[in-house]
């Protein structure tokens, strides 16, 4: 059994931020988790629906029941995706600071403009997990909004400031167990922090600029992520799954985005090779025929999605599944190898 | 444009085959109704093999949201993606009651396994991928045609007798692998060329059929309202009796 209960191990090990204008672009769902005492990744989830609190403080042109307001509008985009089952407890205005180790789940606004390393951060969640099993267990998760930026809750956005709710949706995504995913097109702007071109998750590690509500609404891969991790009753019998490689010269390749396209609906899901054999999996798909391709994380922070330990090979070019993808109900559609070149 | 010009040719046939009946002397239709190979309360049955044709499907896009304020619902592809169900080749069977010597109701049932290939494109991390197949499909189609027999253009001293021929029926397509049953309706206009053996008056008699068909496909994996429509040429081996 592994416990963090210390605040260093806190935030060393459980810790995802919402960025502004700073690194990464691309692809994919990638759930929250914790190596158990066998070695084994396990998911992080509830084992019972979580109370969160929320701080009875505002921030300049946010009251608190705007606030509230935000936060609750975020749960319910998750709540309500009618493939999982979600479910969360709104405990009431508290007192207590976020980011602090209390055994409560709170939300709110912090000042972390002058805080080395935060300065481009909107956001952060960070999590105590319990690894005693599959899946493993939150048993503590705050959410730190920065009070830094400006900030607004109109529905229609408000040029120059952050929408408050889209950014709310992202964090409690990491607060219920997703962690980053990478669907998504970033430039490097001169001074080297990258701007997001385009993207198709919430989870995306880097904010939509000021004014901009997207966020708000859920995509299939954000979907198909909270769908895995809680999943509603009937949804694995009615999905299904691709799996597979990535080499390079016959060798696995670590850390690949690899996204699928339902040729049908348009749906954009994704996820990684996990392990030093290539090996990958997308799960929560709807049965039918899919566009697979693999992508490196080279234009992005790496470490939005891994450790900086885990040796996650960036050179590589974008390759395609070339042949058949067929995801049958309930099964998985295996060996879905790619192969792709160094750049 | 394939469509438009089977439909003109249709209809052109339509109205070769009006204009002799109404205006061709009554000796002259009495022989060759006489010759029309075409009994009333007979039936046909029918094995054929042939080319069920390609056409391309909806093409889908890898779509990402743009990072723009203010214009909801605007997005910008990652990459693009053009399907094609390619042609196959077809087999199937068809019985027929040939309600009078013009007129007759057919049921056929008609197996194919195209391929559904893809090209992408657009993409600009990766400007040259080669087309590839993304699916096989099991196709099938159990349809009801009424045939017009155009017995005033019989031939061959009545051995030969073009056809018209429309109708519609159920579509059902399994993508291999995934084990899902699609499912749409599929209607089909065209027509054709029907040859006997044996003696003219015979009640039982073989023969040989030609049918150029242009079909029209709703649903099925295509999972779009919009037909599609594939032209099909099949060659039969024919029994009447």
């Amino acid at each position: 059994m592994t416990t963090s209960r210390t605040r260093r191990a806190l935030i060393a090990g459980g810790l995802v931020a919402l960025l502004v204008a700073a690194p990464r672009p691309a692809h994919a769902y990638l759930l929250t988790s914790l190596q158990n005492s066998s070695g084994q990744l396990s998911p992080g989830t509830w084992a019972q629906p979580p109370t969160y609190y929320i701080t009875n403080q505002g921030t300049t042109g946010i009251s608190v029941p705007a606030l509230v307001a935000a936060v609750r509008g975020g749960f319910s985009a998750w709540t309500s995706v009618p493939t999982a089952h979600v479910s969360v407890i709104y405990g009431g205005l508290t007192t207590a600071e976020p980011d602090v180790v209390d055994y409560q789940n709170t939300i709110g606004f912090a000042d972390l403009g002058n805080i080395p390393g935060f300065e481009n951060t909107l956001g952060f969640t960070d999590y105590l997990l319990l690894a005693d099993g599959t899946p493993a267990h939150f048993f503590e998760t705050d959410i730190v909004l920065n009070s830094a930026f400006p900030w607004s809750t109109d529905p229609n956005g408000v040029a120059g400031r952050f929408d408050l709710q889209s950014i709310a949706t992202h964090e409690i995504g990491h607060f219920l167990g997703l962690n980053h995913s990478a669907i998504g097109v970033v430039t490097t702007a001169a001074d080297g922090s990258l701007d997001v071109q385009a993207k198709r998750a919430v989870m995306f590690p880097i904010a939509f600029t000021p004014g901009n509500v997207s966020d708000r609404t859920l995509t299939p891969d954000d979907i198909a992520g909270i769908s895995v991790l809680y999943p509603a009753a009937g949804f694995q019998q009615s999905t299904g799954t691709i799996s597979g490689q990535v080499t390079k010269n016959g060798a696995g390749v670590f850390g690949a985005q690899v996204l699928a396209l339902d040729t049908q609906t348009g749906a954009l899901v994704a996820s990684f090779s996990l392990d030093t054999h290539g090996d990958y999996t997308i799960a929560g798909l709807a049965p039918g025929t899919y566009i697979v391709r693999a992508e490196p994380l080279d234009t992005l922070d790496v470490t939005s999605f891994f450790n900086a330990t885990d040796p996650v090979d960036t050179n590589f070019q974008v390759a395609y599944h070339l042949g058949p993808v067929a995801v049958p109900r309930g099964a998985n559609a295996g060996g879905i190898n790619i192969s792709v070149v160094a750049k | 444009m394939r469509t438009a010009s089977c439909v003109l040719a249709v209809a052109a046939v339509l109205l070769l085959a009006g204009r002799p009946a109404a205006a061709a002397p009554a000796r002259g239709r009495v022989r060759r109704n006489a010759a029309t190979p075409i009994r009333p309360h007979t039936v046909e049955i029918s094995a054929f093999a042939g080319r069920f044709g390609g056409n391309p499907l909806t093409a889908q896009s890898a779509l990402l949201t743009p990072n723009v304020v203010g214009s909801p619902g605007v997005t910008t592809p990652l990459f693009n993606v053009a399907e094609t169900q390619q042609a196959a080749a077809s087999f199937g069977g068809r019985i027929a009651y040939n309600i009078t010597s013009m007129f007759a109701v057919e049921g056929a049932f008609t197996y194919s396994r195209p391929n559904l290939d893809v090209a992408v494109s657009n993409d600009a991390q990766a400007p040259s991928v080669p087309p590839f197949t993304i699916a096989q499909v099991h196709q099938i189609f159990v349809d009801v045609s009424l045939i017009a027999h155009l017995s005033a253009l019989s031939f061959a001293h009545g051995r030969g007798i073009p056809f018209l021929a429309g109708g519609g029926g159920y579509l059902g397509q399994i993508y291999l692998g995934t084990n899902e049953n699609l499912t749409g309706q599929v209607y089909n206009i065209g027509g054709g060329v029907k040859y006997f053996f044996g003696a003219p008056g015979a009640r039982e008699r073989f023969g040989v059929r030609g049918d150029l068909r242009e079909y029209f496909r709703s649903r099925g994996g295509d999972n779009v309202a919009m037909r599609r429509s594939n032209l099909s040429l099949t060659g039969s081996l024919l029994f009447v009796f």
